[in-house]
């Protein structure tokens, strides 16, 4: 695994933008960066993504486990949270996507997990096509740790009734939000689905029918919703969540595994395992440094670690306090590999760098790849 | 990890592409995938390994809701609350 420094192409803001990526420069600063690119092995993509296929089978293991046993309060969601939570996983509800952020430095240490953005991940759409062709206009005999776009069409039409309807939401002016919504909508369109999208704010409730419709007042079957879950249920709306038969994407038992809470059920489970990090509920048991992660933040808030403290919204929440891996630091910056998974399987890779070892939601996106000649099975 | 890829959009981009690359077999081991997690739906998966094009889904996301016969509006705003005290939902 190295960085490279690298010439951005002269038009790559142009070329970015005739893909639809309207969030390349976010407030006058780049986000996608391909000032560097990060360099694998073909053998060190193999172990990302075999790791990945491990952590994903560990989550389900412990999900299971936490349903069973009735982890909710370790987990800390609310009463109502854990019975839709329950109820999804016990129907097995599929997952789209998901986002697993890991630590490693290419070398012996393995990958380890940070954390599983399992309800709302995003920096998706740079990651499956941005890169991509970025590559093809840099690169074109190199390859690249995606999957991403076939993997979610594939889904779509493993899962979906052709010609159905699935609705997306998510805020509204929210570039971020509504590049990562439209990116999944364009892949739903090509499954041959129709995906309208309506803004959050937007979705009804017919009391008479009990179901959600949208502005047309059409009954909302399937939803995909870049909105989390515990904010969902919070909000007025949410106490119809339960009877109402739209089904939802991510099902309700990404809950589980999206909490931070889960990183210390992960930890108590499978201790020692080398994918984890030591994760506890409690300060002072890691042995050794340590950082505090709010159990439902995001984007770097409200951190806690020896000489970090980041500001947000979510300082009153309980903590998970999880041993310190410092992240690798390639010229000044330090990288976070975002590991995606489509239908629970492993299928791509997304790089964000901050020039702190916090990622946070200013973090760049930064392009990789890796050598085509040392891929398996080519011919 | 190298296929053939030829990335298109339908939607963003109006409808931009991407080159192809190189041949690759098609992906195999969804079946397989499906029965380790236990998927309820991997029957039907296993059933249509073959060319995507001639799936036909499982029908569990995208059907047709019963209902929508009442004429009586929705109320709205009961969502995106939340929203209002934080930049964007995403992670």
């Amino acid at each position: 695994m190295q960085r490279l420094d690298v010439t951005p192409r002269p038009d790559r803001l142009e070329r970015t933008r005739s893909l639809g990526f309207a969030y390349a420069d976010i407030a006058g600063e780049p986000y996608w960066d391909e000032s560097a690119c990060y360099r694998f092995s073909a053998a060190q993509v193999d172990l990302l993504e075999a790791a990945t296929a491990e952590l994903e089978r560990l989550s389900r293991e412990a999900v299971e486990h936490a349903v069973r046993w009735n982890r909710r309060a370790q987990l800390g969601l609310t009463e109502a949270e854990w019975t839709l939570a329950v109820r999804s996983w016990e129907a097995r509800e599929p997952s789209l996507y998901g986002r697993m952020d890991l630590v490693w430095d290419g070398g012996a240490t393995p990958p380890r997990l940070l954390e599983y953005n399992a309800d709302t991940p995003t920096a998706l759409f740079e990651a499956a096509v941005v890169q991509w062709e970025w590559l093809q206009c840099e690169n074109p005999a190199a390859d690249q740790f995606n999957m991403l776009h076939e993997a979610l069409i594939d889904t779509w039409r493993a899962y979906a009734t052709p010609g159905g309807t699935v609705h997306f939401t998510c805020v509204p002016d929210h570039a971020e939000d509504r590049g990562t919504v439209d990116y999944l909508r364009d892949t739903a369109l090509q499954a041959g689905l129709n995906a309208p999208f309506l803004h959050v704010g937007g979705i009804g409730w017919n009391a008479a029918a009990g179901e959600f419709r949208n502005l047309e007042e059409q009954p909302i079957h399937t939803l995909f919703k870049l909105y989390p879950w515990d904010w969902l249920l919070a909000e007025p709306f949410g106490r119809h969540v339960a009877a109402a038969p739209t089904r939802w994407i991510e099902p309700a038992w990404r809950l589980i595994p999206a909490g931070k809470g889960f990183l210390a059920l992960l930890w108590q489970l499978f201790p020692d395992h080398p994918n984890l990090l030591p994760a506890f509920l409690e300060p002072g048991r890691t042995g050794g440094r340590e950082v505090a992660k709010p159990f439902h933040g995001r984007e770097g808030a409200n951190i806690s670690a020896p000489g970090i403290e980041t500001d947000g919204p979510y300082g009153r929440q309980p903590r998970v306090y999880q041993a310190w891996a410092e992240l690798p630091c390639f010229a000044g910056r330090y990288p976070v590999l975002g590991s995606w998974l489509v239908a629970g399987r492993p299928a791509g890779l997304g790089i964000r760098e901050d020039a702190t070892p916090i990622t946070r939601d200013t973090s760049r996106f930064v392009p990789h790849f890796f050598p085509a000649e040392e891929a398996k099975g080519q011919p | 990890m190298r296929r053939a890829r030829t990335i298109t959009l339908l939607l963003l981009g109006g409808g931009a592409m991407t080159a192809a690359v190189a041949a690759f077999p098609t992906r195999s081991g969804e079946c397989r995938a499906a029965r380790a997690a236990q998927d309820k739906f991997a029957d039907e998966i296993c059933g249509r390994s073959g060319s995507s094009s001639t799936r036909t889904g499982s029908g569990f996301w995208g059907g047709r809701s019963s209902g929508g016969a009442t004429t009586a509006a929705s109320s709205r705003g009961g969502f995106g609350g939340s929203a209002a005290s934080f930049s964007g939902s995403g992670g």
